[in-house]
């Protein structure tokens, strides 16, 4: 029995530490999402809508616990509110939002920045993970340890609801940073319509950028049925949707840096939830 | 020279008539249609004998050959705003853009029955629409229920004309007259 259990947990141990070798391109990370009851409000009175703050393998299955304090709304006009209404789960945040302005509202679920390290060891050579920064790392890492990256990593997930008509200035880039914009305006993206969105980094266009997009319902298919997308010149991307749904889009940023004290490289993923209407 | 430059002038004078006559003969031909010719759209609603039944949302509308809304013709929602949303296409294409002034569109749903909805012909800019290609729609939604859009094609010229669209989970049979003259 013993030795069962020591030749499993070795196992363990090389299946965590391939899971580090992955962790550099995200394959191993949990998407985060944020997920509305509704995307469009019609009510003249206005109305409540709810949200899903979680990640998860599954798309739109919770299963992570995820913070939702950070999460705030850009209303049409651009400026930001605050949801009032927030519980913390264990699988899930959930929080809910009273949409009455006229336009497309943008909801952000940000998540303040952790910070990484990565760095192989022993004999072995193995890749290992320790939560320091590039000032802190020091007293923690072992003597051997080279290959040594500090990574800033922040996770956002973003989606959109619209009262009424959509509009564009809460949808207008900071130019800051890792972001996207529907060029496709939410509330028109259709079944059988292409569907355009625009990633920038720093306001320049991230062209190169791998953009991944999933359809909700994988617990009932057999395949995933992903679409896997390069941001072109301009930092656009662009499908047509088969089926009317609700999508999730993956993105992640990477950036070497130099004038970072506390990282080597940042990293940012972005995920979008949008909804595609029935034709 | 003389020769050529006045051939030059000749050539390009009959390239500029034929580009006068190219943007002035559709305007030329897109007449309004005759005078007097109306529509009629009998549609059913049908008896479903389900456990919660609600009313229907019904939208009628017609479009141009560029799919732009020339004219709603009916909405039956009630006075609720709420439910406008879910008739889908109908919202994304008109009602979105004209929720200051929904009361004046919508009227009272309707129960289960036959229904003739009629229409003059006139745009939302009250003008009679142009003689041409045009799309009739009408959206059907159901509380627990479904979603039905019949779609019918029509080509609108001096000539009184029928469509019949066969009967749909939400609506239908659906008869459309188009009716130029006595």
């Amino acid at each position: 029995m013993k030795t069962i259990f020591k030749r499993l947990s070795s196992l363990a141990f090389i299946i965590s530490a391939s899971a580090c070798v992955l962790l550099p391109s995200m394959a191993s990370a949990h998407p985060s999402w944020v997920l509305p009851s509704h995307f469009s409000v019609s009510k003249q009175e206005g109305d409540w809508i709810t949200f899903d703050v979680t990640a998860s393998h599954g798309t739109f299955v919770a299963d992570k616990p995820a913070s939702a304090e950070g999460t705030y709304v850009l209303m049409p006009d651009g400026r930001k509110e605050r949801p009032a209404y927030t519980v913390k789960g264990k699988r899930r945040s959930v929080f809910d939002f009273f949409f009455v302005e006229q336009g497309t509202h943008k909801v952000v679920a940000d998540n303040p920045a952790m910070y990484l390290t990565t760095f192989k060891s022993g004999r072995r050579d193995a890749v290992k993970r320790i939560r320091a920064n590039k000032s802190d790392r020091a007293q923690m890492l072992p003597k051997d340890a080279k290959d040594v990256v500090s990574m800033k990593y922040q996770r956002r997930a973003e989606t959109y609801i619209t009262v009424n008509a959509p509009s564009e200035k809460a949808l207008a880039p900071s130019n800051k940073g890792f972001e996207a914009l529907p060029v496709t305006l939410p509330g028109d993206m259709v079944e059988g319509e292409p569907v355009v969105f625009k990633y920038l980094f720093n306001g320049q266009p991230a062209s190169g950028l791998e953009v991944e997009i999933r359809r909700e319902g994988t617990l009932y298919r057999n395949q995933q049925e992903e679409v896997i997308l390069t941001a072109n010149e301009q930092g656009e991307i662009r499908f047509t949707p088969k089926a009317a749904g609700r999508y999730l889009s993956i993105a992640v940023h990477s950036d070497k840096v130099e004038n970072d004290p506390l990282a080597d490289q940042h990293r940012t993923m972005l995920n979008i939830t949008f909804e595609v209407q029935l034709n | 020279m003389h020769f050529s430059d006045a051939r030059f002038i000749h050539r390009g004078f009959v390239i500029m008539a034929l580009f006068v006559a190219a943007f002035t003969m559709p305007a030329a031909q897109a007449e309004p249609l005759p005078t007097g010719a109306t529509f009629s759209i009998a549609l059913t609603l049908p008896e479903l004998n389900t456990t919660m039944y609600a009313r229907p949302y019904v939208a009628i509308w017609v479009e141009n050959s560029e799919r732009k809304v020339v004219k709603n013709i009916s909405l039956w929602t009630g006075r609720q705003t709420e439910w406008l949303k879910d008739i889908r296409t109908w919202w994304r294409k008109f009602g979105r853009y004209h929720v200051t002034d929904i009361d004046g569109y919508s009227s009272a749903t309707k129960p289960a029955g036959d229904y003739t909805i009629r229409w003059d012909g006139k745009s939302e800019q009250d003008d009679i629409i142009a003689q041409g290609d045009y799309t009739l729609f009408i959206e059907v939604v159901r509380e627990h229920g479904g979603r039905d859009v019949l779609k019918q094609a029509m080509t609108l010229a001096d000539k009184s004309q029928s469509w019949q669209l066969p009967a749909a989970a939400e609506v239908g049979p659906v008869t459309i007259h188009y009716q130029v003259g006595q």
